[in-house]
């Protein structure tokens, strides 16, 4: 059996139809909406706003520290066109599409202590177990398009 | 993505070891509850204080947290009339230390809830990563 993307010298013929169906269905069929693409930068900014949530929690007792939030993702992936861009030089540098979104004070405001610290723990759980369950999702929906994609190239 | 996510680990273990150095810090304090001075008249232990900044150096990793001095309590110390106690003064009073146990224990609660928040982000940063990494493994 020929597979696609490698066609062997014999069957050359069958391994170009494949491969050329492959392309279609990649081209203009399942991934048409960029779905692959669209499920690595949303799970990027997740990422991106675990970290914002990492820095909350790590600062919880810091006097005078304010929390920090990620836009929300239609608003990232609006702002540039539907790309993420590096706002910032202080920003993790990116690597080949890799979204880095700009963290920023959060604009809910939790009720700032005595010290001046705006973070508020059960806010950021809540936020984590969000975030969780959306990059579960995404990983889920990138697993079961690619199976679809490998099994329809088979 | 993991690279998101690798410095999340790092941002949480300066969390981690900056509420690791309170809770010592109250265990000082509670230890030396009672450490007077043994000359007469002289001064007992001083209750030390700890305090948090972000961390500037880590800020293009993401701004963890560390502990910006570790300073003493000034507030007077409580007395006790102990006219044969080797620290007594001259009218038998003993300089007892500034340390409150209800302001310790609130202290070491706060630091025990900030450690576990950090661990539960360390846990749930670790499972992103293991999840995206199984989607080499699946299908």
């Amino acid at each position: 059996m020929a597979r696609s993307g490698e066609p062997s010298r014999g069957s050359g013929a069958i391994g170009a139809a494949v491969l050329a169906t492959g392309q279609q269905i990649l081209g203009c069929g399942m991934d048409s909406v960029g779905l692959l693409n669209l499920v690595s930068r949303s799970n990027a900014w997740l990422s991106e706003r675990h970290n914002a949530i990492a820095r909350n929690v790590a600062n919880v007792n810091t006097p005078g520290y304010r929390a920090v939030d990620v836009p929300t993702f239609s608003d990232a992936l609006g702002a540039a066109g539907g790309e993420l861009v590096r706002s910032h030089p202080a920003h993790i540098a990116t690597g080949q599409g890799v979204a880095v979104v700009a963290q920023s004070e959060s604009e809910e405001g939790g009720e700032a202590t005595y010290s001046g610290n705006t973070v508020s723990l059960e806010k950021e759980m809540l936020k984590a177990g969000e975030v969780s369950g959306k990059f579960a999702l995404g990983t889920s929906v990138y697993k079961s398009f690619h199976r679809m994609i490998i099994s329809s190239a088979r | 993505v993991s690279n998101a996510l690798g410095s999340t680990i790092a941002i949480s273990s300066t969390g981690l070891f900056a509420q690791a150095q309170r809770i010592s810090v109250v265990s000082q304090n509670i230890a030396n509850a009672s450490s007077t001075s043994s000359t007469p008249g002289g001064d007992a232990f001083r209750r030390k204080m700890i305090s948090f900044e972000v961390d500037p150096d880590r800020i293009g990793d993401g701004g963890g947290v560390r502990v910006a001095e570790q300073s003493v309590d000034t507030s007077p110390f409580r007395t006790e009339y102990a006219p044969s106690h080797p620290g007594a003064d001259e009218q038998g009073f003993v300089k007892m230390p500034n340390v409150d146990m209800a302001i310790e224990l609130a202290d070491m609660r706060e630091a025990a809830r900030g450690y576990q928040a950090n661990v539960q982000v360390i846990k749930q940063a670790r499972e992103l990563i293991s999840m995206t990494i199984n989607l080499l493994g699946g299908s």
